[in-house]
């Protein structure tokens, strides 16, 4: 029974990618890059009775993150990022190194969220940190207990580095395509028909924020259009769903990576202009860790191989 | 020697994908929990929703840039007093909850609000800041609005 789960466990185990050292460096310049300028300081939180009026996160637990909102604070903390990030795109001590970004992208991020109303603009970054720095933790506990782990089959600590943060991405796209089936109890593709009362909701409070509305001639075309014609909203919207879902099938090598990370970027465009859900972060860590735009443009013809 | 490895740990060496099974199902049990998440936006559509705005006296809307916030935030926010006050948003958005049970929970929302005005804003001290609440909803094919004052009050 067991070598059987085993022989089917190891025929549906991902292959290690053939990352070059400089293709990963490029990977964490580019994300120390994204985690630097957008590395918010919510300091008008600041400015109320409670700095955290609704805990969420670890400050459910009672620990104050009011200090990520100090802009003083967080001025020498972001001074201290600069060399903690070049050291960490030299990829020397990342288990110091990412520790310390984790801590702040956490602090941030619950503080905002400690407001009153959730947001996840943050939360993609602070997922690729929390996998990149509980992996390089585990490697350096197993070295300080004298047990290194022994790479096979072409991994090395860099392509797993890679590989975890390829997961933490996948993990959140699986988990909203779960969300969709278990909220609208497995219909949510029939249910896209009534999405024109949520586009019209998500338009009108686009419309409140400065009572103008700022949308491209092709969106409010698209919008206007299933709304008047409910079944197109099926067959436009439900191919997300599937991509959100088999999101992972890209950690099964390169060309995977690339067709999910553009179908998933293209996902996120059209939320952006017809949905109003902004996630630019998103689609740069996609853009970093699953179209690989380096690789395909730069070392894939320099090294003349494809793995 | 190494040692022999469980039939439970055979299992376990033979999941692939651990680290996406393992956040996913986090994200999952924990719900809005920083920084896991189930993303619960567009799960499903009922055909009817809700949102709010801020608007003046007699009920024209007010940017709510004015007040350092966005028309979404300001719903996030009324929603998670109205879960603080031990209120089913899902009634309100069946329309079971009639606006004057949610006045005090937006009323709430509304003075914190108002207390953020912002330079240049189109209201002034003295005027009064109000919170509408428009019920959307597909009826016949078409999609048909209700809008009702929930708050007020008058700016300092």
């Amino acid at each position: 029974m067991s070598g059987c789960i085993e022989r089917w466990g190891e025929r549906l185990r991902p292959r290690a990618v053939a990352y070059g050292r400089f293709e990963v460096g490029a990977m964490r310049l580019c994300f120390a890059l994204l985690f630097y300028f957008n590395l918010p300081v919510y300091s008008k939180f600041l400015n109320q009775g409670d700095p955290q009026p609704r805990p969420n996160g670890l400050a459910e637990w009672g620990l104050d993150f009011s200090w990520a909102g100090d802009p003083a604070v967080m001025g020498v903390l972001k001074l201290l990022l600069v060399p903690v990030l070049a050291v960490y795109v030299l990829g020397y001590l990342r288990w110091v190194a990412l520790p310390y970004m984790l801590v702040l992208s956490l602090a941030v991020g619950t503080f905002k969220n400690s407001q009153g109303s959730i947001s996840h603009v943050y939360q993609a970054i602070t997922m690729v940190v929390l996998a990149q720095a509980g992996w390089h933790l585990y490697l350096a506990l197993r070295r300080a207990a004298g047990k290194p782990p022994k790479f096979r089959d072409g991994w090395d600590a860099d392509r797993v580095e890679v590989f975890v943060s390829q997961s933490a991405l996948a993990a959140i796209y699986l988990t909203t395509a779960i969300t969709k089936l278990l909220r609208s109890d497995g219909a949510w593709v029939f249910q896209l028909r009534h999405i024109g009362v949520d586009l019209d909701k998500t338009w009108s409070q686009a419309y409140y924020n400065q009572l103008t509305l700022d949308a491209p001639g092709w969106a409010v075309a698209i919008k206007d259009y299933v709304t008047a014609h409910p079944w197109a909203a099926v067959l436009l919207f439900a191919p997300g769903l599937f991509a959100e879902f088999f999101a992972f099938l890209g950690l099964y090598g390169r060309r995977l990576a690339l067709v999910l990370g553009v179908l998933l970027v293209v996902l996120h465009l059209g939320a952006i202009y017809v949905m109003q859900l902004t996630f630019w972060q998103n689609i740069a860590c996609l853009f970093i860790y699953f179209v690989n735009v380096p690789y395909w443009l730069c070392f894939r013809w320099r090294r003349g191989e494809e793995n | 020697m190494s040692r022999p490895i469980g039939f439970p740990g055979r299992i376990w060496r033979a999941i692939p994908l651990k680290l996406v099974l393992l956040l996913t199902a986090a994200g999952l049990a924990l719900g809005e929990w920083y920084p896991f998440s189930h993303y619960p936006m567009y799960s499903h559509f009922e055909g009817r929703d809700y949102y709010v705005y801020l608007a003046g006296a007699s009920g024209e809307p007010v940017p709510c840039k004015d007040f350092g916030i966005t028309a979404p935030k300001l719903k996030k926010r009324f929603k998670g007093e109205l879960k603080g006050a031990g209120l089913k948003e899902s009634k309100l958005r069946a329309r079971e909850m009639s606006p004057a049970a949610i006045g005090p929970v937006a009323q709430g929302v509304l003075e914190r609000v108002a207390g953020d005005r912002r330079d240049g804003s189109r209201l002034a001290a003295g005027d009064e800041l109000t919170m509408m609440l428009v019920y959307v909803f597909s009826e016949g094919g078409t999609i048909e609005k209700r809008s009702y004052r929930v708050a007020g009050t008058i700016l300092k």
